[in-house]
């Protein structure tokens, strides 16, 4: 090779190295919730090698590969909790169990209790049972229902008190809980679902929620600590 | 090229290098006329294409039944139980990660091992879905170049992948992201088939697209690291086509169909001065296509093991 081109290569080779250094941290604007197992954004992007295995072996379609509007996040796995979530109906965790690169660890979900992917936090101006309202209205889910073991039934949307959240909540009331509150300005006592430390981020009180947008929502990779809720 | 036109032909050679020498034609032309360059031939082209359409629906198909037999994409994917990850995604992936899974090491030295047995750039040509279509989009090309639409040029030289290949390493390992994935055309297309259309492949389609009008398999010859890493591999690869100087009628249609001329070039070079005038296609870009057996109006090339006599 000649010694003018071969500069000429190591220049397109530095300044390519250089532009692509700089590109990389596009990645999606929004954190994405990832399926169980993930062991943190960053560390994930490297270890997600995009072969969607994950998404095949998801009993309950709920792992999806991002897209381009997610920039260089693309073509990695996440979980859109309000359209589908995880809901532990498989043994053993199965996209864990089938990640190849090591993405998704099995020592940080062994099993369904002990996965924390997320926290789920309520946002109580939107909430039912916050406010003492009853649902009325079209029926409001973007999920499958017949993806999912427990099949929500329809008329659990039509309750005299809504407590969804908490009672479709697979891993139960360590996790989210109903327990009354008072308000500090008027005194008055009202009931509130509750996230507790048990909470996983799975996103099921999410998908279940009736009203538009989600009165609880998944914030990915946050941990429950007793002052944050 | 005096040499060459001195040396004995064999009969075969004799009867039809009147015939094919006048039947200089474009790749377009020689694809629609394989059948009258070699009548008893049953074009390898058909059952390639026909390969590389199996693998993506065996993909399709046993996710959409659920039969998970073959799971995953051309990254990494699950055979029956049993992990295969792509060479350049797994060096991406240590680069990025530093760190390596038993599974990434077992999915990485099968397909090491099978392809150093199949020939290294096999893939591009026998299963890569970008392959086909580029393949298609480069009969395009030659249609229109035939036609005067486009003018026939070369970009740049081709040992310009190997500048890509270290510029898409060296971003992982700094960066900590598997960059290159996120637009490797070559698994958008495979990710499409099995997971459903994504907005990346209007990259693949402009990718396509700059290939029919201004330059033929660009993409495969000139950035592509994936099939680099493959080329690496296929230097030392047993299956390999094999050249037959004595039937050799100078008729140039393997140099028209094929993806780097220059590696026939050097083939007939080095089968010149080989005592019994055969040679190996040995070069890294050679992608085991089979074109050249294909248009050659003779027996010239075919498929052989190279270094047989020395693992016997």
């Amino acid at each position: 090779m000649e010694r003018r081109q071969f500069l000429s290569y190591m220049g397109i080779a530095a300044i390519g190295s250089v532009l692509g250094i700089a590109a990389a941290p596009l990645r999606s604007g929004k954190k994405l919730l990832r399926p169980p197992g993930e062991i943190g954004e960053d560390k994930f992007l490297s270890a997600c090698i995009k072969c969607g295995l994950c998404v095949q072996i998801c009993p309950v379609n709920a792992i999806h590969l991002a897209d381009i509007t997610e920039g260089l996040s693309a073509g990695t796995a996440f979980i859109d909790p309000r359209h589908g979530a995880c809901d532990f109906s498989c043994v053993g965790i199965q996209c864990v169990l089938v990640c190849p690169s090591g993405a998704l660890v099995h020592e940080r979900a062994q099993n369904a209790e002990k996965v924390r992917i997320g926290l789920a936090e309520l946002r109580p101006d939107l909430c039912l049972l916050v406010n003492n309202r009853l649902y009325s209205g079209p029926e409001h889910h973007n999920y499958n229902p017949s993806d999912y073991k427990w099949k929500v039934n329809p008329d659990s949307y039509r309750k005299e008190v809504c407590q969804l959240c908490a009672d479709k909540c697979p891993i139960g009331p360590g996790a989210i809980d109903i327990e009354e509150k008072k308000d500090i300005k008027t005194g008055k006592t009202y009931q509130s679902p509750v996230v507790k430390a048990g909470c996983t981020g799975c996103g099921v009180c999410e998908m279940v929620c009736p009203v538009e947008p989600a009165a609880i929502v998944i914030i990915p990779e946050k941990r429950w600590n007793a002052k944050n809720v | 090229m005096c040499s060459l036109t001195n040396r004995k032909l064999s009969k075969e050679a004799k009867r039809v290098k009147a015939g094919a020498r006048s039947k200089v034609g474009s790749i377009y032309e020689l694809f629609i006329d394989t059948h009258k360059l070699r009548p008893h031939h049953f074009p390898l082209r058909y059952i390639r294409w026909s390969v590389v359409i199996a693998i993506a629906a065996t993909f399709y198909l046993s996710f959409k039944w659920g039969l998970d037999f073959l799971g995953g994409s051309l990254n990494g994917s699950r055979l029956a139980s049993f992990f295969l990850i792509d060479l350049y995604t797994g060096i991406e992936f240590v680069a990025a990660h530093k760190m390596i899974t038993l599974n990434v090491i077992i999915g990485l030295a099968t397909i090491f091992v099978f392809y150093v047995i199949v020939g290294g750039r096999t893939f591009c040509s026998w299963v890569c879905p970008y392959g086909l279509l580029a393949e298609i989009t480069e009969i395009a090309h030659t249609y229109l170049e035939k036609k005067g639409f486009i003018k026939k040029r070369q970009m740049h030289s081709e040992r310009i992948r190997y500048v890509f290949w270290i510029i898409f390493i060296i971003i992982p390992l700094f960066a900590g992201v598997i960059f290159f994935e996120a637009f490797n055309p070559v698994d958008i297309l495979n990710r499409a088939v099995t997971y459903g259309p994504t907005f990346l492949l209007l990259w693949a389609l402009l990718l396509l697209l700059y290939e029919t009008f201004f330059d033929r398999r660009a993409w495969c010859k000139y950035i592509c690291p994936t099939g680099t890493t493959y080329g690496i591999l296929g230097k030392i690869s047993l299956l390999r086509i094999k050249l037959d100087l004595d039937a050799c009628t100078d008729c140039g249609n393997c140099y028209k169909v094929c993806i780097d001329p220059i590696l026939l070039t050097d083939t007939h070079a080095k089968a010149n001065i080989a005592s019994e005038r055969k040679s190996f296609v040995s070069g890294a870009s050679c992608t085991n296509c089979a074109r050249c057996i294909d248009v050659c109006g003779t027996s010239a090339y075919k498929f052989d093991i190279r270094y047989l006599n020395k693992i016997l």
